[in-house]
């Protein structure tokens, strides 16, 4: 019987012998490591997880937009060097009316999709369409609710798309009509919400609203950037190569990219290290201080569109004082904080906008004063932190988010003699808590989404979908009202640090550092400039051996 | 359930039945039988003491350092091993020593109780089941294979947002999760046994189902039971880090050796001894407890009293 | 045994309703849903989507719709992939069968002999050194043993690629991860289960009487000594082919076992159910299989017991 089963045990090995032959012949090309591909014009890119998508009209996240960018090119794009500064894409120039509310594009005739077909301003409008179908339910959607019009079509009141404000004026001229005076159109642009898709291919694959994304897959795609979608294996790689319809195709340096998605940490360094990937994703706070020693020439920090704060629940004693958040906020050691635990160079932040624009200063009234916090926190009703109930501070899941809140745990009860519970959650349970409020404090983040300090300040408004904090100012919703319309790029600015003002005043949130962007990078990867949102055009980036 | 006529209780033709069964129905000599057994054994003895020890360590020990486990000293962070901290320090500047301590309490704690709730839903369970068998036995798997196909998470997801966070749940959620694989080993076991002419036996006898279970069945399935329980600790302990990484169970900074051990993971390539120490602590316990675990299979083994 | 195989089939899938059904409201109930994240949409493109996937009807008009194009063999899209639930199964569940092959293959291979030698030659050297050895193999657990393995083999050495699912040389890596684990477990199990059996009178008795010792082992001792193995072997079987997200995450491996913890993390509804209905499948499968191999090596067992 025994004997049988050993028998039966050899052939099942022999089968699992051929099974696994089987798939070796399915799969065995070669991924070459990061010589070889220096010598192959390969960039191999570690991406954090996995894109859920590749269509830039439903896509979320900034690790699809890492690959979508490689793939699509927008009216403008975004510049090698400088933020301020918007690269021309298909549009090659442009003009705005004297208040920046109409906008006219003039798109290069050379501009191709990657099967032949021009790009036009059909394409365009037809994309802006889609986007805005409300069948579609593009995430992303209130992006392009500054054209004249598009909110209420995509609400279902307008149903005339020709009432939209955007018009094809010829095959290469395409007009936008804005609610209103919007300077900074152009940093709005560069998102990939306002990306063309290729209508036959869409029309082929479901039409219009079809929600499968199978024209997204290999074979299927047809994009206008430098790059064409090769290969996907999901949780495997990503790969795209060079695109010889591109206008700009001659520039183009590389001739693909692999894009691994690599959710741990640990994996990505090892790869790194062991010459599998040419630039990671991210480095793990940890290993700063060694890789600063030994590997300075490969560890890069680039200053990033993002702020590390904490929210208030302004809905709950204690925290409705505003006398006891302030205090809370003056009294965290930022300098300690981002040299001691985060150790990547991010700055210490005592304002919520992250300084990256010309000509805006940031408004706080915030610092380091745990003398004033102890004398708030006795104001408050709590000297000493005498009857200061026992909070609790949530955060989602992570290494990182747990080192920061113990540190700030306990800056608090050095300083202001007050206890507060640490609460990690797993993250839709924390996302679901945040929204309805069910926290005392709560560790939060946020990444620009676009180049003006809008896309941080336009949260906080009453109501408003990321708020989170209960908090509600009707000066600060009525500055940030009048800063989205308003005409000049100083006009502007001045109303949006005026709104940060009152903000930093009234601390609803506590803001702790901004971000750096922190990844390895080989020597051999040439024309990787930091860029605060940490998009560059893939066509500048080279792989030279030494 | 059905015995042969032919087997009654005034009959001499089995023997060794005969013994068998004096010897459990006897039961304190038997536990006494066994506790002597277990302390002429050196390896058991020794891993015995070392047990006690530990739970010294984990429980006194904290009190006897001028350390704190909770607060952070940002200048100190990721010193290796030193004449002030023995085990270094973590990414926060705390004493890995005292951490390993109260990190312990955490472990021990939740191994022994969770692997014993473990151990006794499992045993009971896997022994009813094979010993009543026929409907009730299939019906009482089938539900055995459908609590194992449950998504985990998500049922502690659940669990987490409904109930306050406590350490009771933990137990509860650990104990539910690992009795599972306890049910049908035993099951397994007890199937083979009830077939035996001492069950057979003590049925003609007119024992209760009650009694043949707890003092026939599982008494003889306790050597195979150990070796598992003895498996079951780690899996639970390290479970537990789980649990708290989904927000149930303990919240930093409050360690475990399961989170400790993480995050020496983590960091095994730059900091080693965040790994290796912690590491250490848990195989020790391990070993102590799987080297007691044989030496009580052994005292407890019926069979082996002929030695 | 075949009425008794056919009779736990069409139990199997009372258990895989009981299961599906179970487990879709189950995910339902948890907080959040599927297009739930940090940046929140306009509700209005909320509801749409809610709409479109028929999220936003009652959860039993919800079910019925699942349960019949799941009679019809749709498990639906994916709410966070741009491959449906089908597709997601039938491109991950052989990387994990196969990689899961290789570590029983590994398991089975090095825990049954260390563990029958173990047994025999009770506290000797050959006991001590081996089971002390599978003792650590338990202490570490595959998000210890499988950095250390990636960080000696593949970073110091360079001998394997520390991540990937491309070459034959992809597979070793992960499969000693896994592998070593349950050769620990095993080689404990089988010692434990072997003991046993060689305390009984009648291997003693056969032993009095000269019965070769291979006889005795093989003929005797294993049938019996191998049942908790067997017992351990259903739920460990269903578990390693169905995939380890630990294990998957650090090599980089596109399996089942990302999708079955990610699907939870993300409330991909239709995913999350997709891949517990084969885990389901599974393991009930393997339990029948266990049941049947337990008979057939216990002729005491009959399958009316079983």
């Amino acid at each position: 019987m025994v004997t049988d089963w050993l028998s039966n045990s050899r052939k099942l090995g022999k089968y699992l012998l051929v099974l696994a032959l089987a798939s070796w012949v399915g799969c065995g090309d070669r991924i070459p490591n990061a010589d070889q591909a220096v010598e192959q014009g390969i960039l191999l890119k570690g991406n954090g997880a996995e894109p859920r998508t590749l269509d830039p009209q439903k896509a979320t996240g900034v690790t699809e937009n890492k690959v979508i960018s490689a793939l699509i090119e927008g009216l403008v794009t975004y510049h090698p060097t400088d933020d301020n500064e918007a690269e021309p894409g298909v549009a090659e120039s442009w003009e705005a009316n004297e208040d920046s509310s109409v906008w006219t594009f003039h798109l290069r005739d050379n501009a191709r999709w990657s099967n032949g077909d021009p790009v036009t301003a059909h394409d365009f409008v037809y994309s802006y369409q889609r986007m805005l179908t409300p069948e579609l339910a593009a995430e992303y959607v209130n992006m392009l609710f500054i054209i004249e019009n598009a909110e209420a079509f995509n609400r279902g009141t307008v149903s005339d798309f020709s009432e939209v404000g955007v018009e094809a004026l010829d095959d290469h001229t395409l007009r936008i009509q804005l609610v209103g005076p919007t300077p900074y159109f152009l940093g709005i642009l560069q998102h990939y919400a306002w990306s063309p898709v290729h209508q036959p291919t869409i029309e082929a694959h479901g039409g219009m609203t079809d929600q499968s994304g199978t024209w997204t897959l290999p074979g299927n795609f047809v994009g206008n950037g430098p790059f064409i979608l090769s290969e996907w294996r999901p949780n495997q790689l990503l790969r795209v190569e060079r695109n010889p319809y591109y206008w700009d195709a001659e520039r183009v340096a590389l001739n693909g990219i692999i894009f691994f998605p690599i959710s741990d940490d640990n994996t990505e360094r090892r790869m790194f290290d062991s010459g599998q990937l040419h630039v990671t994703n991210t480095v793990r706070s940890n290993d700063i201080p060694n890789l600063r020693r030994t590997q300075p020439e490969r560890l890069r920090m680039d200053p990033y569109l993002a702020t590390y704060y904490y929210r208030f629940n302004t809905t709950r004693p204690p925290l409705d004082d505003v006398r006891v958040r302030r205090a809370l906020a003056l009294a965290v050691n930022r300098q300690r904080l981002v040299e001691r635990v985060t150790m990547g160079d991010q700055s210490p932040a005592y304002a919520y906008v992250p300084p990256a624009f010309d000509g805006y200063e940031n408004q706080t009234s915030l610092r380091h004063d745990p003398e004033r916090a102890r004398e708030l926190l006795a104001e408050a009703g709590f000297p000493g932190g005498e009857g200061f109930p026992r909070l609790n501070l949530l955060f989602n899941t992570l290494e990182d988010h747990r080192k920061v809140a113990e540190a700030i745990v306990s800056m608090w009860n050095e300083e202001l003699g007050i206890g507060m519970q640490l609460e990690n959650k797993e993250w839709m349970v924390y996302l679901a808590d945040q929204s309805q409020l069910n926290f005392d404090v709560a560790r939060a983040g946020w990444v620009g989404d676009y180049l003006d300090p809008m896309t941080f300040l336009d949260m906080f408004v009453t109501d408003g979908g990321n708020n989170n904090t209960g908090w509600s100012n009707a000066e600060y919703d009525e500055l940030i009202q009048r800063a989205q319309r308003s005409r000049t790029q100083e006009e502007h600015y001045q109303l949006l640090m005026d709104a940060e003002r009152i903000l930093m005043d009234e601390v609803p949130i506590a803001p702790l550092y901004w971000y750096t962007r922190i990844y390895l990078i080989d020597p051999r990867v040439k024309g990787w400039e930091p860029k605060a949102l940490d998009n560059r055009p893939y066509k500048y980036v080279s792989l030279e051996a030494e | 359930m059905s015995f042969p006529k032919s087997l009654s209780p005034s009959s001499k033709r089995l023997p060794t039945v005969e013994i068998q069964l004096d010897q459990i129905e006897e039961g304190t000599s038997l536990w006494q039988d066994a506790w002597r057994r277990l302390s002429s054994n050196r390896l058991a003895l020794i891993s015995f003491w070392l047990l006690v020890a530990m739970v010294l360590f984990c429980f006194v020990g904290p009190l006897l350092t001028s350390y704190s486990y909770r607060t952070p000293n940002l200048d100190n962070a990721l010193q290796g091993p030193s004449w002030a901290h023995w085990f270094g320090t973590d990414d926060l500047g705390r004493d890995q020593l005292t951490r390993v301590m109260k990190g312990g309490q955490i472990s021990l704690g939740v191994g022994i109780l969770a692997t014993t709730v473990s151990l006794i839903i499992g045993v009971l369970y896997g022994a009813t089941a094979a010993y009543l068998g026929g409907k009730i036995d299939n019906a009482m798997m089938r539900f055995v294979d459908v609590l194992y196909a449950l998504p985990f998470t998500i049922f502690v997801i659940l669990l987490m947002t409904l109930f306050e966070r406590s350490i009771l749940l933990l137990f509860l959620v650990i104990g539910a999760v690992e009795w599972l694989t306890m049910a049908r080993i035993v099951r397994g076991q007890v199937i083979s046994l009830k077939r035996q002419e001492f069950i057979e036996a003590a049925v003609s006898m007119g024992l209760s189902t009650r009694r043949i279970i707890v003092r026939h069945l599982i008494p003889n399935v306790l050597g195979v039971v150990a070796v598992y329980a003895t498996l079951t600790v780690p899996a639970v302990m390290l479970l537990e880090s789980f649990l708290s990484f989904l927000g149930l169970g303990v919240q930093p900074p409050m360690p475990s050796w399961g989170s400790l051990i993480k995050l020496g993971a983590d960091n095994l390539q730059l900091y080693p001894y965040l790994l290796v120490i912690p590491a250490l602590f848990f195989s020790l316990t391990l070993f102590c407890l799987n080297f007691l675990g044989d030496g009580l299979r052994d005292a407890l083994d019926p069979q082996s009293s002929k030695d | 045994m075949f009425k008794f195989i056919l009779y736990r089939l069409l139990q199997t899938l009372l258990v895989l309703w009981v299961i599906v059904t179970v487990t879709f409201f189950l995910v339902r109930l948890a907080p959040g849903d599927p297009f739930s994240a940090e940046r929140s949409m306009p509700s209005h493109v909320k509801e749409r989507l809610m709409q479109h996937y028929g999220l936003d009807q009652p959860a039993w008009v919800q079910y019925g719709n699942y349960v019949s194009s799941l009679l019809q063999g749709d498990l639906g899209p994916s709410y966070t992939q741009s491959r449906n639930v089908n597709q997601i199964l039938a491109q991950t569940f052989p990387v994990s069968l196969e990689l899961g092959a290789w570590a029983l293959l590994i398991a089975l291979c090095i825990g049954l002999p260390v563990g029958v030698v173990a047994a025999v030659y009770r506290n000797t050297r050959l006991d001590y050194v081996p089971m002390s050895m599978a003792m650590v193999g338990i202490c570490l657990p595959t998000f210890v043993l499988g950095p250390l393995l990636a960080l000696f083999f593949g970073v110091w050495l360079n001998w394997f690629n520390v991540s990937g699912w491309f070459g034959p040389h992809d597979r070793v890596l992960p499969a000693l991860t896994i592998g070593l684990v349950y050769a620990a477990v095993i080689a404990r199990i089988t010692r434990g289960g072997m003991l046993e059996i060689l305390t009984r009178d009648f291997i003693r008795t056969a032993r009095a009487k000269g019965v070769p010792f291979h006889t005795i082992i093989f003929k005797h001792t294993l049938r019996g000594g191998l049942l908790p193995v067997v017992s351990y072997m259903g739920p460990a079987l269903a578990g390693v082919i169905s995939g380890s997200f630990v294990v998957e995450t650090i090599f980089q491996i596109p399996g089942l076992g990302r999708e079955f913890v990610s699907s939870a993390f993300n409330r991909d509804y239709t995913l999350v159910l997709g891949t517990v209905i084969v885990y389901a499948a599974l393991i009930t499968l393997a339990n029948l299989l266990v049941d049947i191999v337990q008979v057939l090596l216990n002729p005491r067992i009959r399958f009316e017991d079983s």
